[in-house]
């Protein structure tokens, strides 16, 4: 009866993720201290902040400082192999080719119906290893796809610790804390930072549209790599920030977030709301020159049928409401599509949202698209009907994002 | 460089069909062959030397619209009036016979026996009618079926449906249900549950008790319909359907090339242009027919690489391990049997599914049913001919089959030698075909006759996966035809006749000149 009892006990020791149900990234102890409370929000099975502190304080750190976004959780791989790029060019939608070592570049993936699955950055650190960012776990379909070639997949999502450090000053505090190449990096080039303490695999992007760099460490090293940054960053304004800030950037940037502007087709319950990358924005990524990739026959027999209904587009709406959620209207009266991300922009001082429209609605017919927008006045809702107009993502444009060296703020 | 209209890849009986129609309508065709022989399965095994013995032992007759398309008559071959006696050689008071179509005549039951059967007989038979029909219609695919695919199923539904209402009903009820629960509640006898069982199971990886093992039973029975009566047994000396679909398929104008093994399928921008050879010679096509199995095609000759992820998953997830065994012997001396007949060793419902149970744990199976024919040997080196074909022997036996074909021939010989006695003593030669033999000897994977599961998640439109139900696969310039597309296995040419009929309707069919 004892020796059951103690096995049990081995057992149950064995079985204790149940009281941590949300994973703590590698930097939680750094945010955990600086947070004025309990912010976190659950990113892919992590807790991550919606803010530190303030929302709005955070926010001018990106546009006006530095700011540290802790990107550990977001999934990723690390691919290897022989045939590494052949099977990266069956796998997303641009030309890998293209790709040269030392860069990155933003792409998509589809499955066999020419439905989107995911978009991500894919880091190409030499001819034969790259690295998969994403929002989404793929490990089975990457497997799937990569029968055939040789390659090795492993997710590495766990193994590896990442932060974003944006905004204006960001150069300067990478340069002050010994990472001398940072004046060479022009947008989405990557180079190695051997530092005393670690060494990181730095790259200049980021999801803020603003000047600014990822920097990617194995967690034993994420402390050493935060602390590194914010002595150096200690009379540049650095600031770690949440997700909500972070979000004001990236709809002022024109970034489209999965799962939020779309449905990824895996999770997609309903079967009209998948889309092609016509769809949302992403055509110009689809590389037909390449004889096989996932879902070219579908998206090819789309453009030829014109089976593609819905598009994403920037809209500028009137008044400074934000209009999130807003149904969209033309002519006030017939349903045209569906804003899913709205801010006032406080950098273009405009009303923005990111909206998914039907497509017969954004030609001739754009002139007269209205938002419906219920504002909270005082415990009654007032309904507004603005006129929404198409406009040009991305909503700002800071020379800064791309000035090479960039400036010393 | 040679070029083609069509160049078809594997010599069997379904490449030697759309060869011969894709050639008689002026085509240029190649039908290429690894080995030395045509006619894949269809035709006979050298299992010693000088002695052949037929494969596939019992088939069912080319369906006769077929027979009359391909001119058969003309060619020396007949599919005969009547079909094959059926043989149950397990005990009872008297021996069991099914004669012509499946039992249209039983002998050796007991009359109450025998109307229950032919009670059965009749219902299975009527439902059966939409499977022959369905057999041979080019699936429907959604998204891109003409109206005539469509009206055709349409049609065939509301004939069946106006069979009657009661008719109907049970169509529905009983259409996924197991073999063993039919059979049983018909009450046919122990000995006739056994045979079904068997015959609904040969082949497929399902026992009697398996849901949805009535299936296999509808495709035998669809078969006897369309060929108009009964199987046929397959004769070692005379010529089989092999030799004369490739003298009509020649006799057309193809151009059958033996011992040509094809490495691999050239793409060129995502189309497949031809095909290239062991031996390093390429021929270019327009078009690209395999005949061969989808998982040969795709994942041998294509390559996953070169295939969307979706569909390159569902090809590679296709069930196909073998379960069937083959066991050729020469006897010199004639036993106490005759010709021409089918024998069957099925006792009853228990005995096969218990068998099976050494599929489902890969065992070796200790008495497991089997069906054989006895043939005349030609050349004078033995007096006859058996070639049995033997159920529920897993390709992926634990113990391997290094000794296993030993065992396995053992214990047939012994069951063979207390149901025919003294057969044993007067076997000159033998050889046992495992599924890995068929493996390697017929380019097969997994040695599966039917080149992967016939069930009914892989049937119709599903067969082999949906994107390729219709001979067409999502490699523009590449068909498929075989047992692994619709209709499946059995020695019919279906598949490669409705694989030709549709490469003939595409527009631009033919090389330009």
């Amino acid at each position: 009866m004892a020796g059951m009892k103690a096995k049990l006990g081995v057992r149950a020791s064995l079985q204790d993720h149940f009281r941590t149900p949300q994973l703590q990234s590698p930097f939680h102890p750094r945010l955990a201290s600086l947070m004025s409370g309990a912010h976190w929000y659950d990113w892919a099975g992590y807790a991550a902040p919606h803010f530190i502190r303030d929302e709005e304080l955070e926010y001018f750190a990106i546009r006006s400082s530095a700011a540290v976004f802790d990107i550990s959780p977001m999934v990723k791989y690390r691919i290897t192999g022989r045939d590494a790029e052949a099977f990266l060019n069956k796998l997303t939608l641009r030309d890998v080719a293209k790709l040269k070592p030392g860069r990155v570049h933003y792409t998509a993936w589809c499955d066999d119906d020419g439905q989107v699955l995911d978009d991500g950055t894919l880091f190409r650190w030499s001819q034969s290893e790259f690295r998969l960012c994403c929002q989404e776990r793929h490990l089975p379909w990457l497997l799937d796809s990569a029968s055939g070639f040789a390659v090795s997949i492993t997710e590495e999502t766990a193994e590896i610790a990442g932060l974003a450090l944006q905004g204006p000053t960001s150069a300067a505090i990478l340069k002050q804390a010994g990472f001398a190449e940072v004046a060479k990096l022009k947008p989405f080039d990557i180079a190695g930072w051997k530092h005393g303490l670690f060494e990181a695999m730095v790259s200049r992007t980021g999801f803020t549209g603003d000047l600014g760099y990822e920097l990617f460490v194995p967690v034993n090293k994420a402390l050493a790599l935060w602390d590194t940054l914010f002595a150096a960053g200690a009379l540049r304004g650095i600031a770690a920030i949440g997700y909500d800030s972070l979000n004001r950037a990236r709809i002022e940037a024109g970034f489209i977030v999965a799962n939020a502007d779309f449905v990824t087709s895996e999770t997609a319950l309903r079967a009209d709301r998948t889309r092609y990358p016509d769809e949302i924005g992403l055509d110009w990524m689809v590389a037909m020159e390449k004889p096989v990739f996932n879902g070219k026959r579908a998206i090819v027999h789309a453009r030829e049928k014109g089976l593609m209904r819905h598009m994403l587009v920037g809209l500028e709406i009137e008044g400074n409401e934000p209009a999130a959620g807003a149904i969209l209207y033309h002519g006030k009266k017939i349903e045209a599509g569906l804003v899913s991300a709205a801010i006032w922009s406080p950098t273009a001082k405009r009303n923005i949202a990111i909206a998914s429209i039907e497509r017969r609605f954004a030609g001739a017919m754009a002139n007269d698209l209205w938002a419906e927008i219920y504002a909270m006045r005082e415990l009654r809702y007032q309904k507004l009907m603005k006129r929404a107009r198409i406009v040009e993502r991305p909503f700002i444009k800071l020379a800064r994002r791309t000035q090479t060296p960039p400036a010393d703020f | 460089m040679k070029f083609f209209d069509v160049v078809i890849i594997g010599g069997g009986h379904n490449g030697l069909v759309a060869g011969e129609l894709l050639a008689r309508s002026g085509r240029k065709v190649a039908i290429l062959e690894a080995g030395e022989r045509f006619g894949g399965l269809a035709a006979s095994y050298e299992f010693a030397p000088g002695l052949s013995a037929p494969i596939c032992n019992f088939i069912s007759k080319i369906p006769s619209f077929l027979h009359e398309k391909l001119q058969l008559e003309k060619h020396g071959f007949t599919n005969g009036k009547t079909g094959a006696d059926t043989i149950s050689l397990d005990a009872g008071s008297e021996t069991l016979v099914l004669h012509g179509s499946y039992g249209a005549q039983l002998s050796g039951v007991t009359p109450e026996e025998n109307e229950a059967f032919q009670t059965l007989r009749k219902r299975l038979m009527l439902q059966a009618r939409l499977f022959a029909d369905l057999e041979r219609q080019v699936p429907v695919q959604p998204g891109s079926a003409s109206f005539r695919q469509k009206a055709a199923i349409a049609y065939s539904m509301a004939k069946q449906r106006l069979s009657g209402t009661e008719e109907f009903r049970q169509l529905l009820r009983m259409a996924l249900m197991c073999v063993a629960d039919v059979t049983e509640e018909a009450a046919i006898g122990p000995r006739l549950c056994g045979l079904l069982g068997f015959d609904a199971t040969l082949g497929y990886r399902l026992g009697p008790r398996s849901p949805t093992s009535l299936m296999g039973l509808y495709s035998r029975l669809a078969r006897e319909i369309a060929g108009k009566g009964g199987g046929i047994v397959a004769n070692s000396a005379a010529e089989g359907i092999a030799e004369v679909l490739a003298r009509a398929a020649s006799a057309s104008g193809a151009v059958l090339m033996a011992a040509s093994k094809v490495s691999s399928i050239t793409m060129e921008n995502g189309r497949a242009t031809g095909i290239v050879l062991e031996s390093g010679a390429e021929i270019s096509a327009r078009h690209v027919v395999s005949s061969i199995s989808p998982i040969a095609t795709f994942g041998q000759l294509v390559g996953y690489q070169n295939l969307e992820t979706g569909f390159g998953r569902e090809i590679a997830l296709l069930r196909h391990k073998g379960s069937v065994s083959k066991l050729f012997l020469a006897l010199d001396a004639w036993p106490d049997l005759k010709g021409g007949a089918r024998y069957v060793h099925a006792p009853s419902t228990a005995h096969v599914e218990t068998s099976f149970n050494a599929v489902k744990y890969r065992q070796m199976p200790s008495d497991p049913p089997f069906e054989f024919v006895i043939c005349r040997e030609q050349t004078g080196k033995a007096a006859a001919i058996v070639s049995v074909t033997i159920a529920n022997t897993p390709y992926d036996l634990d113990a391997g089959w290094t000794g296993g074909r030993k065992k396995l021939a053992s214990s047939i010989l012994t069951r063979m030698n207390l149901l025919v006695p003294g057969l044993r003593k007067s076997v000159i030669a033998s050889e046992v075909l495992a599924p890995p033999d068929i493996e390697a000897r017929f380019n097969l994977p997994g040695g599966h006759w039917h080149h992967h599961d016939y069930q009914s998640d892989r049937m119709y439109a599903l067969r082999p996966a949906l994107g390729a139900g219709n001979y067409r696969t999502p490699v523009d310039g590449l068909w498929i035809c075989g047992a692994g597309t619709h209709p499946g296995g059995g020695v019919t040419g279906l598949s490669g006749y409705l694989c030709a009929s549709e490469l003939m309707a595409e527009r631009n069919g033919r090389w330009p000149a």
